[in-house]
């Protein structure tokens, strides 16, 4: 017999949790979560390991290395650099027990995968736990955040942090209950801390708070959730007064304000698609149109949160692949919410249609089914594309790790003397070598001038010294650099050519081309040079 | 054990990353009786111990509060303590013999700024020091081979002197300068060309027409590369043969003949103020470098010393053994396959510890009585031990205070971790605030 609430304990109920369902139907939302978190499991982790490191994990993952204390890293590795170090501490913790690129790589997709049940509930608050359900499983699945969770990168974290903040936000919305707001500020706070670009969560929450008229924090909230914001962001500030590294933040800061655009104007728009698929794109379009109409606090919430990172990214001159993924869980739930208007949707068919055969409730399942095969078949079909496609060459960085980087890593570790010193094309393969091998490794293309480089890396002044004094003994060549920098790939070779250099080890990989081909080619080159 | 790591090395030798040990030391040498069959030594300029290890962790370094006159005659207002040169280029402080007993003041150790004052020169000039961070190349190398901290030049005074007894045990007269007709003393070369020894002196950017009787003077390459103070070996072509230009070097490297005893002068990059110190470590580790990429590494021995004091601050007495010196300590280090390996050698050696090495190596007989009872610096090395692979110098030296147990990454750890706890405790206290609400029975309708 099933019991039932009178009107005012729903009322109670409802304005202290999320929905109030028939007890019979609870676990099928836990259910489908718990499906999500497996599926999703079980796409992140598929092959995680066959191929090693790309150049910013094997950086995140040997700042945590060297945090750990291994020596083998504290030398290549600068523990201060330009990030915050919220991740890089999580994973110190698991290099406590060993440094490995798999543990790494299972830390990213833990996080990852929390952002599952994180999004239904968020979706739950927001709209029902219908759309949460909906909203896990098509995160689970989507290739955007299977292919960035399965490396060792910043964006995951920040992405489940951004979400969790959101979701207490939209928990205060929902209760008034001031510990939500607070816990927001700090869970904000870790989010940046995890990625210091995570800064927009403020103005992504002051566009919500100044466009929704039914917010009124008053100063003394307000100050108090600044001090809790400030209180969980200043790990970052204190780290880098007490180390000395505040003349790195600096620059890195200055060189990230000036440095030249790295891709072009049309960058996402060309990348979107592909990463949260068409369908996906389509309909959180849709959403975003019906959001404006709407305009409830919970569409101003999406709406700001896609919104403000969006317009940013558009017109910040650095871009990168990653670097939207914290929007994406808002995508998903203004495409799933769609799910929730399907009987209006229906209705006002309906109207336009009043002939129509078929019975309201069948239209309205038929088109909550098309909508959730057609948010969620065509990206899981794409995930496992993503999956298969790492390092392709000419692909773009941050989409997966580089094939072969791992083993000449270790044949330079195995073989190449200690205190060994290379120059690649660039900074990606160096990173390899220093992460895999434990020998120093300079880019070629790396700036000597301050305002034209990453301040993390040190250029080569004077190559040609540095080869001739012996400073530098070993030469290395990858395909990806040379694929982006042509120009210092050839000077590359001329000093190959010049130092006498002689091949001693080649790496040789099945690669894929970008046009989803596949060509077996020389992916490393290592030459010892000598004057 | 050993037998596993003889193989290890002889496959990467197979690969070709690691050179095969050397079948011969040099074309007629006879056996060694150590496992040493080359002896290389790098004679670098001017500089002391403590102006260049003077903070290197465990080394017998500049000591806490020391803070030297200006003037020892005038009570003294004011001193100055040693402090960290932040330029490669210094000026040249005065090194000169007096100078150099003004600095020792009979033991006392404190006449290192007077000695310039009194000659109108800058007394701060001694009491710079580079660390680690200027010397990457040279820090690494001790680090990973033996770093000598009681290595004292032979004689009071500066280069001439010096390098006399590098290769003859003596001053020969030469604290008066050279005399005109040339040095005549016995040198370790004649030992060793009667024995049969392969040697060679190479010199960087070798001038041949550049000797003691160079109508402009000396000059550094004629006072640096001693031999060319003698006229036997002058003028005497089998002799003169063996002083080479320094591209030699490379060649006998990567043709496997380089003779038993090598002995290198620099001329251009020997770190003589005011010289680049960054130019001369580079010039000194590319030589280490290449002798560690070659067949020869195997079975090799390379010191790296420096001539004199150059009129900087050491704070160590010179133990006195005739009235020529001992000098002031000098930085020595020793690399070898067979060294023990990140350690500090404290043994009293000068300049004739070379020689004393050559001469019970390979079996000749000791020139005068300093280097018949010098140390070997055979103590440097374990000539039991398995060869080690070289570990070649790298170009970044980091302190041990700047890893992952300084100050400043714990307070990362703690600051990072107490930002998790934070939020982590804030979830839990919501989680447990909404079950407990949860828990509250409601009143159900039947």
């Amino acid at each position: 017999m099933t019991s039932e609430l009178t009107h005012s304990q729903v009322a109670v109920l409802r304005a202290q949790r999320i929905e109030v369902a028939p007890a019979r139907a609870d676990w099928l939302p836990a259910a489908g979560v718990v499906v999500a978190v497996v599926v999703g499991a079980a796409v992140r982790l598929w092959g995680i390991g066959d191929v090693g490191f790309n150049s910013d994990e094997a950086v995140y993952a040997g700042q945590a290395a060297a945090l750990s204390g291994n020596p083998e890293y504290t030398q290549f590795f600068a523990i201060f650099r330009a990030h915050p170090l919220l991740i890089q501490f999580l994973l110190s913790l698991v290099f406590q027990f060993g440094v490995s690129d798999i543990a790494a790589r299972l830390l990213s997709v833990s996080i990852g995968l929390a952002a599952i049940p994180l999004i239904y509930l968020l979706g739950a608050q927001l709209f029902s736990r219908r759309v949460g359900v909906l909203s896990a499983v098509v995160l689970a699945v989507l290739p955007y955040h299977v292919v960035v969770t399965r490396q060792v990168l910043l964006d995951g974290p920040v992405m489940t942090l951004f979400l969790l903040s959101m979701f207490l936000l939209a928990r205060y919305m929902a209760t008034q209950a001031d510990r939500y707001l607070y816990l927001a500020a700090i869970a904000g706070g870790l989010t940046f801390l995890a990625k210091e670009t995570a800064i927009l969560i403020l103005p992504v929450a002051g566009a919500f708070i100044l466009m929704t008229p039914t917010v009124r924090l008053g100063l003394r909230r307000l100050l108090i959730m600044l001090g809790a914001f400030a209180l969980a962001v200043s790990p970052y500030p204190i780290s880098i007064a007490v180390s000395g590294a505040s003349g790195t933040a600096k620059n890195f800061l200055i060189w990230q304000l000036l440095r030249r655009p790295n891709h072009g104007f049309t960058f996402y728009a060309e990348i979107l698609p592909g990463a949260l698929g068409i369908s996906l794109l389509l309909l959180a379009i849709i959403g975003v149109t019906i959001a404006v109409q709407r305009a409830t606090w919970q569409d101003r919430l999406l709406l700001a949160w896609v919104l403000v990172p969006l317009a940013f990214y558009q017109f910040w001159p650095v871009k990168g692949y990653q670097y939207l993924l914290p929007i994406a869980p808002a995508l998903i739930l203004l495409s799933a919410r769609l799910l929730e208007l399907m009987p209006e949707a229906v209705a006002a068919l309906r109207a336009r249609r009043p002939n129509l055969g078929a019975r309201d409730d069948v239209v309205t399942r038929a088109g909550a089914g098309a909508l959730v095969l057609l948010l969620i078949l065509p990206i899981a079909l794409s995930s496992f594309t993503h999956v298969g496609a790492q390092g392709a060459v000419g692909s773009l960085a941050g989409t997966g790790g580089l094939p072969g980087g791992r083993e000449a890593g270790a044949w330079i570790g195995q073989n190449v003397p200690e205190g060994a010193a290379f120059m690649t094309i660039g900074p990606t393969l160096s990173n390899l070598i220093q992460f895999y091998g434990h020998r120093r490794s300079q880019g070629l293309s790396v700036s000597p001038n301050p305002l034209d480089r990453n301040p993390a890396y040190d250029p080569i002044i004077n190559p040609d010294n540095a080869l001739r004094t012996l400073r530098i003994q070993y030469v290395g060549w990858d395909v990806w650099s040379a694929s982006r920098s042509p120009f210092f790939e050839r000077l590359l070779m001329k000093y190959v050519n010049k130092y006498h250099g002689r091949l001693v080890y080649e790496q040789i990989e099945n690669t894929q081309n970008v046009d989803r081909s596949t060509t077996r080619r020389a992916v490393i080159r290592i030459y010892e040079v000598r004057p | 054990m050993r037998r596993r790591a003889i193989a290890t090395l002889f496959a990467l030798a197979l690969l070709g990353v690691l050179p095969l040990p050397s079948q011969a030391a040099g074309p007629t040498s006879p056996p060694a009786s150590t496992p040493i069959k080359h002896l290389i030594s790098l004679m670098q300029e001017n500089h002391t111990f403590d102006n260049y290890f003077g903070t290197y962790p465990g080394a017998d370094g500049i000591p806490k509060g020391v803070c030297l006159p200006a003037r020892l005659s005038s009570p003294v207002t004011d001193c100055i303590a040693p402090y960290h040169l932040t330029n490669p280029r210094t000026s040249d402080p005065n090194h000169e013999r007096d100078a150099a007993l003004s600095a020792y003041n009979d033991g006392g150790m404190n006449g290192f700024a007077w000695a310039q004052s009194l000659r109108n020169l800058d007394p701060r000039g001694p009491m710079g020091y580079w660390d680690g961070s200027d010397l990457p190349l040279y820090w690494n190398l001790a680090r990973n081979y033996v770093l000598g901290d009681r290595f004292f030049s032979s004689a009071w005074g500066g280069s001439l002197t010096n390098h006399i007894f590098w290769v003859a045990a003596q001053s020969a007269g030469g604290n008066g300068g050279i005399p005109p007709g040339g040095l005549t003393a016995t040198t370790i070369f004649d030992r060793l060309e009667a024995a049969g020894i392969s040697w060679k002196m190479y010199v960087q950017n070798y001038d041949p027409t550049h000797t003691f009787r160079s109508p402009k003077g000396l000059g550094p390459q004629a006072v640096w590369a001693t031999l060319l103070q003698f006229p036997r070996f002058v003028d005497t072509p089998s002799l003169r043969s063996h002083i080479v230009d320094l591209s030699e070097y490379y060649k006998d490297l990567a043709n496997d003949t380089l003779p038993a005893v090598s002995y290198i002068v620099p001329r251009g990059a020997s770190e003589h103020p005011p010289g680049n110190v960054t130019s001369g470590q580079n010039f000194g580790a590319s030589l280490v470098t290449a002798l560690m990429r070659s067949t020869a590494w195997w079975s090799s021995l390379f010191v790296l010393t420096h001539d004199d004091w150059g009129g900087y601050y050491d704070h160590v007495p010179p133990p006195q053994v005739d009235p020529d010196g001992y000098g002031f300590r000098v930085p020595a280090i020793f690399v070898s396959p067979f060294a023990r390996s990140g350690t500090i050698d404290r043994t009293t050696y000068d300049y004739t510890s070379i020689l004393r090495f050559i001469e019970d190596n390979w079996g000749v007989a000791p020139l005068t009585a300093r280097d018949a009872t010098a140390n070997s610096i055979v103590g440097a090395i374990d000539i039991r031990a398995t060869p080690a692979a070289p570990v070649f110098p790298d170009h970044v030296y980091l302190a041990p205070g700047l890893t992952a147990s300084s100050s400043a990454a714990l307070i990362l750890r703690l600051t990072y971790a107490a930002a998790v706890l934070i939020l982590v405790g804030g979830l839990v206290f919501v989680a447990r605030g909404r079950s407990r609400r949860a828990a509250v029975p409601l009143k159900r309708a039947s």
